[in-house]
Order: structure tokens, then C-alpha cells, then sequence
């Protein structure tokens, strides 16, 4: 691949024959043809190199039409993970097999944590979310684990962290002995990096176990918000917090969260309203002596729609919930089932006969359940741990880690950022008088 | 691309005499005859479909006066290699995408076939292409196109395809800071 060079103010260059050059005009000079070209690339960067040829390109491909057509055609795609356990550096496991142009976006990435490590006070990064190019994390003390700080780093910009309030009663699970549940998340978009959610799920209200109530507490553009409350709700099965979901899933301004093996919780951000959402029949959560409900995981849909990714043995069935349909029967739909017996077949590493190896789906599915993260461990051979991605749609398997005694149980996806900003370097008066100088 | 479907009943012997024939004659602006599959022609033409199936076709050669003999001998050929062309099996299934297939990728054969094309000839069948509402031969020649932009700098672009720089150096190095993450690193 070549290098760029920005070249000097560079005047036209009569290289081509007047003949050629009228022809090229003909086509690269009419709006519509130039967008086909433009749709064919599959990558984001592209975009961005050919916006620098002149005004008019930029225009194109900056146009909220184009960027919607592109984005229907090349869904943003997944750069790597990041291991959520408590960490000296954000590290970023890429996916293998990326192309030229987002490796090269992921060595930014990388370049960008190493940087910023230099200023941001000792301690270990936890990160509590990623959205579009945004992260979200709390910095906690080596020893204690209680907050030094919360950051939001963007690693496709070169901008220095955000630091934005927080409360030091959030610190972690361990000190709010099981009064309530903290989720953190980010605004869906990402946000403008000073803004980030704080739900608190308070368990046993007026220490009754079938009452709960929630506070949504909000830090918008760097200024932490009044907290509001909802009505305590009666459940009706009592809240149990050692459940699978660390994250829960904000999805078009409902947060959903498992709650306990029949049904998941939802919150309606805009109104302050709580209910819960039975599971499917089908679905068993199960709790064993190794793990909490690791069969089990939640996927951003369109709209406030989710999906349920459930393990049951060696198969994955995804479910979708529609929130569109309101009568009472039932609003999950089985969408997809796969085999992992087929799925893993080419990696024939793993013994899935006998009782040899454990399975679980680790957290953050890909959004419109595009992809899991799954945990095999072996446990036999040598108690090694390999975590694996597999993409739903096309069954392809890569592996993102492997260890030894040491698990993960969350992997943060880093998908790349979408649309991308242009800069706003051509005002209307350029458009009138340039509208056509790109040729 | 409107089609004058208006023509009397006198039309209609001529009509069926026509759809006897299983190829079209095209004429191109400078005069030159070029026979095609009728099936590949309407098949791959949204505008050579309307005009078979308005009886506007001319035995005699139908007048495109907006494309040159090059242009649509090109065009022909493409027709008639797709028309003898059966879609690959490998590429069905390598068609991946994670979401809906964004396009299917040009099959083997029609990456050749533009592959030997001049860039004069290239950009002329892409007017062609677009001029006979060809939404498959569009793709495959934009498609060629894009290939030949990416990889390359802003300014090996503007050398390629004759373009002006109407940027001052201060505003490029503004798009560069803001979305570093699409350069690679000196």
C-alpha cells in the first residue's frame, strides 16, 4: 500500500490527453456515477482518503445520504477485543485476518493507549463499556479496587482522555453489600465522550426481597445530572444479584438486564418505568458449581428489539424479541440455531464427546447478534482456557485468546467508528463557487 | 428512461414477426451494426428490455445515438459472455458479508473482461452502461474503478484521474489530525 503524501497546493497536472480527460470528466463528473464508485469501496478509510482529493468529493462522501447508503452496504466492522479484567493498559487482541487498512487503524489504537498510560494516575483500568470509538473506564487503586477515576478515552482520536464525575460509592460490587446492582454504560452512539449512564437496580426495598426499585443517575457532557427514581415494583420472584449479566444491554433507551432465571428486567429510560420480560420457554439458565448462568447473553437489535443469545449443550439458538408486538402471547422468535459441533469441526482440538471440556458464552455479543465470544475450557488435558469468537451469520470461528488458569469472562468488542467526522473546511460559499472545481 | 409504449395495433404484426428473431440489432452513433442476444438484452438492460417489449426495436439496427461503436461493442460482448456464463458455485457461497451481501464481487470472467479494457474504453462503458440502465455491468465497471482509486494517495488520484486540488494545505492537514486513524503512519 502506498503511503500518503499531501503534496503542496498542486496545480493540474495536463498529464492525460484532452481526449481521455473529457471522457474521465464525463463520468467522474456527474454526481450520481461518482457515488457508484464511491458505494464499491468496503472500508471507511477509503472514504476518508478520497475526501482529501477536493471539495466536491468531500461533499459526496460527507452527505448524510451517502453515509447511510454506505453504512447499509458495509456495516462497521470488528477491529478486535478488549479483555475486561482489570488491566495495566487496555489491551487490544485484534481479529485476525483484517485487512491492510484496519490494521493500520488498529496500531492507532494501540498507539494511543500507550500514550495516554503515561498521564493517567497508577492503577489498574477497568472498563465498563465501548461504544463507537468511545471507552469507558474506571481507573481503581492496585490494592483496595476502589475508584480513582473515570475516563473516557477515544483511541481513533488523538485527544487526550476525559475525566467526568463519578461516585465513590459505585467503587465495586463487594462494598454495597448487596443493596443494589451498578451498571454503567455509554450513551448507544458512543455520545461526545463527557456523557455516560449510572443505573442502580436497589434490591430489597424496605427489606422486602420481591421489591426493587431503580435510580438512573446521568453525567451529560461532563456534569453529572439529578437522579431520578422509579416506583418500587413487585417481582415476582426476588432479585438475585449474583446473575449472569455484569453489563446489561441499553438498547434504544431501555436497559435490560437478566434478573433471574425466568425473566430479565427492563427499564425504561425516558419514562422511569421498570418491568421484566419472562424468557422463552425453551430456555433453561443454568447454575452450576463453575459458573453463573454463563449460557446466556443479551444483543442490541434495532430500535428497543434485542436478542438472546441461549448455549444449551453444543448449540446456540438465537432468540429476537419484538417489542413491536404488545399482546400478551409471546414476543420471542427463534431466529437462528447453530451447531457448534459443525461450527468447531475444522479446529478438531477440542474433545466435545466426552465430559472433557466446558462451554460458555462469555459477555458482549456483537450488536444485531452478529457474533459470540465462547469460553472453551479444557479440563482434562491441561485446564487451558480458549476464548473464541464466532461471527452467527457466516459460522466462521477465530480464536481471540488462549491461557492457562486464568479466565476471562468478558471480552469488550471494538468495532470500528462510524460515520466518520469530516471536518466542516467548506462553507456555502465555496459550494456556489467551487461546486464544480473538483474537475 | 421513458419508453413509448403509445404505438397502435398496426404495430403488433410486426411486433410478433420480431419476436421470432432471438437477437436485436443495435446501431451506434457513428453507424456501425452490432447483432445481440435478445434473452442477454433484455435480461441485462432495463431500457433494451423496454424498447423489446414496446416493439421500438428497428430490424434494421435500433439508433443509440449516444454511444459509440466502442462502447457498444463492448457492451455486446458483455452480453454475450454473460449470456453463455453460468454463475459459479464458489461465488455464491463466497459471498460473505457479515450482514446482506453489499454486492456480489465480479466473477472471474468480468474481472478480465475490464480488466483489458483502456481507461478511455473503461470510462465510455460506464456512460454506456448507465445510458442502457445495465445495473450489473455498472457494477462490475464502477466496481473497476474503485479498485483503481484504492491504495492510492490523494495525489496519485488527482494525477490518474485529472483532478484538481482545490484544497489549501492547511485545510488537508485538518482532515489528516481529525481522522488520523485513517492514514497509516510515517
Amino acid at each position: 500500500m502506498d503511503r500518503l503524501q499531501e503534496g503542496e497546493e498542486s496545480l493540474p497536472k495536463p498529464s492525460l490527453p484532452p481526449e481521455e480527460a473529457a471522457i474521465i470528466e464525463k463520468v467522474l463528473g456527474n454526481d450520481d456515477l461518482l457515488r457508484e464508485v464511491f458505494r464499491r469501496f468496503s472500508l471507511p478509510t477509503s472514504l476518508v482518503r478520497i475526501a482529501c482529493v477536493c471539495r466536491r468529493w468531500l461533499r459526496i462522501v460527507s452527505s448524510q445520504g451517502f453515509l447511510d447508503d454506505f453504512r447499509r452496504l458495509h456495516p462497521p466492522r470488528l477491529l478486535g477485543s478488549f479483555p475486561s479484567k482489570p488491566q495495566d493498559l487496555p489491551k487490544l487482541l485484534p481479529c485476525r485476518e483484517l485487512p491492510e487498512d484496519l490494521i493500520a487503524v488498529t496500531s492507532h489504537a494501540k498507539a494511543y493507549f500507550s500514550r495516554v498510560s503515561k498521564n493517567i494516575p497508577f492503577g489498574k483500568y477497568v472498563i465498563l463499556d465501548m461504544r463507537n470509538g468511545h471507552m469507558l473506564v474506571a481507573i481503581v487503586d492496585v490494592c483496595d479496587r476502589t475508584r480513582i477515576a473515570v475516563i473516557v478515552c477515544t483511541p481513533f482520536k488523538a485527544a487526550p482522555p476525559v475525566y467526568l464525575p463519578f461516585s465513590q460509592l459505585s467503587a465495586y460490587r463487594g462494598t454495597n453489600k448487596g443493596e443494589f446492582d451498578m451498571f454503567e454504560f455509554l450513551p448507544e452512539d458512543g455520545g461526545d465522550g463527557r456523557s455516560y449512564f449510572e443505573v442502580r437496580v436497589i434490591k430489597r426495598y424496605n427489606g422486602d426481597p420481591r421489591f426493587i426499585l431503580a435510580t438512573v443517575g446521568s453525567c451529560e457532557g461532563g456534569v453529572r445530572g439529578e437522579y431520578r427514581a422509579t416506583e418500587p415494583m413487585r417481582l415476582p420472584k426476588g432479585w438475585c444479584w449474583s446473575c449472569r449479566s455484569t453489563r446489561g444491554l441499553l438498547c434504544g433507551n431501555k436497559f435490560y438486564v437478566f434478573s433471574n432465571d425466568e425473566y430479565i428486567l427492563g427499564l425504561d429510560l425516558a419514562t422511569m418505568i421498570l418491568f421484566y420480560i419472562y424468557l422463552p420457554e425453551e430456555v433453561e439458565m443454568v447454575n452450576t458449581e463453575y459458573d453463573y448462568y454463563k449460557n446466556v447473553d443479551l444483543s442490541r437489535g434495532e430500535g428497543s428489539n434485542f436478542y438472546l443469545i441461549y448455549l444449551k449443550g453444543f448449540q446456540i439458538c438465537v432468540w429476537l424479541h419484538d417489542t413491536r408486538h404488545s399482546d400478551n402471547t409471546s414476543n420471542w422468535m427463534l431466529i437462528d440455531t447453530i451447531s457448534l459441533l459443525q461450527v468447531f469441526d475444522a479446529l478438531a482440538k477440542h474433545d466435545f464427546s466426552s465430559q472433557g471440556c466446558r462451554i460458555y458464552l462469555l459477555e458482549r455479543s456483537g450488536d444485531n447478534a452478529e457474533f459470540v465470544y465462547l469460553s472453551i475450557s479444557d479440563t482434562i488435558d491441561n485446564y487451558s482456557d480458549t476464548d473464541y469468537l464466532l461471527h452467527l451469520k457466516t459460522r466462521a470461528v477465530e480464536v481471540v485468546s488462549e491461557s492457562h488458569w486464568q479466565t476471562t469472562s468478558l471480552l469488550n468488542p471494538f468495532m470500528m467508528i462510524w460515520p466518520p467526522t469530516f471536518p466542516a473546511v467548506m462553507n456555502e460559499e465555496d459550494e456556489d463557487e467551487r461546486g464544480h472545481a473538483g474537475l | 428512461m421513458e419508453v413509448d409504449k403509445g404505438k397502435g395495433e398496426a404495430e403488433e404484426t410486426r411486433k410478433v414477426a420480431e419476436a421470432d428473431r432471438d437477437t436485436v440489432t443495435l446501431k451506434s452513433s457513428d453507424g456501425k451494426l452490432f447483432e445481440v442476444s435478445k434473452e442477454a438484452a433484455a435480461r441485462l438492460s432495463t431500457v433494451l428490455a423496454g424498447m423489446i417489449a414496446g416493439g421500438s426495436i428497428d430490424d434494421n439496427g435500433t439508433d443509440l445515438k449516444q454511444i459509440g461503436s466502442e462502447a457498444l461493442e463492448n457492451v455486446v460482448d458483455y452480453c454475450n459472455k454473460h449470456a453463455n456464463s453460468i454463475p459459479s458455485a464458489a461465488l455464491i457461497s463466497s459471498s460473505i458479508s457479515f450482514n446482506t451481501a453489499p454486492f456480489k464481487e465480479p466473477e472471474e470472467w468480468e474481472r478480465k473482461f475490464v480488466d483489458r479494457l483502456s481507461h478511455d474504453a473503461l470510462f465510455d462503458l460506464v456512460e454506456a452502461a448507465n445510458f442502457l440502465g445495465m445495473e450489473r455491468l455498472l457494477d462490475v465497471t464502477c466496481h473497476k474503478i474503485s479498485e483503481m482509486m484504492k491504495g492510492k494517495s490523494p495525489d496519485q488520484i488527482r494525477e490518474v484521474f485529472n483532478i484538481k486540488n482545490d484544497y489549501t494545505k492547511e485545510e488537508l492537514e485538518e482532515i489528516r489530525q481529525e481522522l488520523a486513524w485513517a492514514f497509516y503512519d510515517d
